[in-house]
């Protein structure tokens, strides 16, 4: 009996060291990941390696020393691993909010008088940087999101928001400025605007409830200053996105398609639109047999490619609706769904709806003949 | 439904990740002390006197700054090792707040208000003082369990230099599992409440400045939200009196989800009951004390 007990406590022992490992790798291989700004600051991220390293010591150590222990340390780290297993907290959804950072990178920025509205951080603004700019009375841009309330309604006025995160998401709050706008019903909830202006001061004090707002369970308004914007630009998401040339020129799978696109000389994917590109991954690329693109003429290279374009933005559920589609150099392509995959001609979607700006991308393999006579 | 959960899950995540390392580096120096440091070096160190000990208590945050996070199992093992329990809760309470990082973050947050981190300071010492004063009237502190008693303590004075390495990440090892267990359940109850929470519940409590001040007590235990970010999310509720911000930063850093039960462990149940109260009286009567005297307006 008595050693039917110790035997189980050196497995629980042992438990107790798997589940350091495992929370030590699993840990580490968050704080290396792109995720980690989902649920924590930056900044903390080598704290969380250097912890995650030691958890991995740790354990490595336990399992060698299998020391006797008691269950319940090891039930309930099972239970937090099956709660983030089945929440998926590492994974992003449309309910967070991009970094405030990313939106003022993209093209919409090109519309403002720069030298007139300089960018400002919307997040600094609120928190530290709202005084100074007054003083000054210095005109800026800056992004966010939009939240309407009745109560700001009543005052002929939305909220712009940002999010902060100063350790982890559980300290996350949303914070904003109050903007009056005189065309408050062009102005939709969650929509991302451009503002330019300056800084004006609340000369009424507008007490606003709690709200939720992305991730954040509290958030408040500036009680100081509201924004008297100059110029309101709506930001669509489409516009932070990457050109179908850049999409293709970076890309990882891409690189063969992108030197041929590149010595083509074409220029349609960079500007023009929409288009929708069947882009054959490289591995598709170096197993046709007879071809060396670098014997290839500027003329069969551009026919090359084009017999990969389409007209028009067909993401897969729209390519559901069509039997066949023109390629830019006259061929049909047969579409078809086999077993759900999306088949172009004999060829595969091995990614689909890879978006750009200017169109959309389906990664294939094999690539495409560039004529329908050869086929 | 899904998404309220995979929230929930974000959360209790988000908290375990951002108080592990400090956990981790607690229980490894709770087992460097265990391994390294000789009692009798330890205490021939420690001041005799009552206030002495009191005030190395309040200051040795820092010396040794530590988040709530991780000073649980140091003041465990230093209480091991002898060291007069009223020295030890001094240094837990006051050290996830009078330390460097915390009030420079404090001082950050309150757009460059030294009063708010005077206040801070003051709130924390007196907390850490009264509550030192009370323990050191009682026969007996920890709770009775196997890993508080004396005789746990292990003799490594013979070890190698790398058998106490080798020691010192197995006590880590048990100390984080002993500790940790409660870090989960704490971030679990607070990802909870603050999933489920309505939305403008803290409305319930702008009645009164005495109302303002305990609901704003009732979040920060609730929400467990670190010692070094609790003082701008305090800064946003707007609605709310200097005096209720106060509260908030003053009681989550000594009393929240994940501490109650690290306390439970470590402490007999009067120590743990005290440990709630003491703090959250002294804490209440200072704020709105200080609110009363307008001592945030100057």
């Amino acid at each position: 009996m008595f050693e039917r007990a110790a035997a189980r406590r050196k497995i629980y022992g042992v438990s107790e060291a798997v589940a350091l490992l495992l929370a030590g790798a699993s840990v580490l291989w968050f704080s290396l990941s792109n995720q980690y700004g989902l649920l924590m600051n930056e900044k903390f991220r080598w704290l969380t390696v250097v912890g995650a390293v030691l958890l991995l010591v740790m354990g490595l150590i336990g399992l060698a020393g299998r020391h006797k222990r008691a269950g319940v340390n090891t039930w309930i780290f099972g239970l937090m691993f099956l709660i983030v297993l089945v929440g998926r907290p590492y994974l992003a959804d449309e309910n967070m909010m991009s970094p405030p950072e990313s939106p003022l990178q993209a093209g919409l920025w090109d519309q403002i008088d720069q030298a007139r509205f300089p960018q400002m951080n919307l997040q600094s603004l609120v928190t530290t940087g709202a005084d100074a700019v007054y003083r000054e009375g210095s005109s800026f841009t800056t992004v966010g999101m939009v939240k309407r309330l009745e109560d700001l309604d009543a005052h002929g006025s939305f909220a712009l928001m940002t999010s902060v995160m100063y350790c982890c998401l559980a300290d996350m709050i949303a914070i904003g400025i109050r903007v009056p706008c005189d065309s408050l019903d062009t102005i939709e909830d969650g929509q991302w605007l451009m503002i330019s202006g300056k800084l004006g001061k609340e000369e009424t004090e507008i007490v606003l409830p709690n709200f939720r707002f992305s991730r954040s369970m509290m958030s408040s308004i500036h009680d100081t200053y509201h924004l008297q914007p100059d110029q309101i630009l709506s930001y669509n998401r489409i516009d932070q996105l990457a050109l179908l040339s850049d999409q293709i020129l970076n890309g990882q799978s891409s690189q063969l398609f992108g030197k041929i696109l590149k010595a083509s000389g074409i220029k349609e994917l960079q500007e023009e639109g929409p288009f929708t590109v069947f882009l054959p991954v490289d591995r598709a690329l170096e197993s046709l047999e007879g071809i060396d693109f670098n014997e290839m003429s500027s003329e069969d290279m551009t026919q090359f490619i084009y017999s990969h374009i389409v007209r028009g933005k067909f993401f897969s559920s729209d390519l559901m609706g069509c039997d066949n589609l023109e390629t830019l150099n006259g061929n049909r392509l047969t579409i078809r769904f086999n077993n759900a995959k999306l088949m172009i001609d004999e060829s595969r979607a091995l990614f689909k709806d890879t978006e750009a700006r200017n169109g959309v991308i389906h990664y294939i393999y094999p690539a495409l003949s560039t004529s329908n006579q050869e086929q | 439904m899904f998404e309220t959960f995979k929230l929930f899950s974000a959360i209790a995540a988000a908290i375990f990740i951002e108080a592990m390392p400090f956990l981790v580096v607690g229980a490894l120096f709770s087992a460097v002390i265990e391994v390294f440091v000789s009692t009798d070096r330890l205490l021939r160190h420690i001041p005799k006197s009552l206030t002495g000990g009191i005030i190395l208590g309040v200051c040795a945050g820092f010396i040794l700054p530590t988040c709530e996070c991780g000073v649980v199992p140091i003041v465990r093992r230093l209480m091991n090792k002898g060291v007069p329990p009223f020295i030890a809760i001094a240094y837990m309470l006051a050290a996830p707040i009078v330390n460097p990082v915390v009030l420079a973050s404090t001082y950050i947050a309150f757009r460059g208000s030294a009063i708010m981190v005077l206040a801070r300071i003051a709130v924390a010492v007196v907390s850490a003082a009264v509550l030192g004063l009370y323990v050191r009237r009682l026969p007996g502190v920890m709770a009775d369990r196997p890993e508080t008693k004396p005789e746990h303590v292990h003799d490594h004075s013979s070890e190698t230099f790398i058998q106490k390495i080798r020691s010192v990440l197995a006590h880590g090892a048990q100390e984080f599992m002993d500790m940790g267990k409660f870090l989960i359940l704490g971030a679990m109850a607070a990802a909870f409440f603050k999933t489920c929470l309505p939305e403008n519940i803290m409305a319930f409590f702008t009645g009164s400045l005495a109302f303002s001040i305990l609901g704003m007590m009732i979040l920060a235990v609730l929400l467990s939200i670190c010692s070094e970010a609790d003082a701008f999310v305090a800064s946003s509720f707007q609605m709310f009196p200097e005096g209720a911000k106060l509260a908030f930063i003053g009681i989550g850093p000594m009393v929240d989800l994940k501490l109650i039960g690290m306390y439970a462990v470590t402490f007999r149940r009067k120590v743990v009951i005290a440990l709630i109260l003491v703090p959250s009286i002294v804490i209440f009567v200072l704020s709105w004390l200080f609110e009363q005297m307008g001592i945030f307006n100057v």
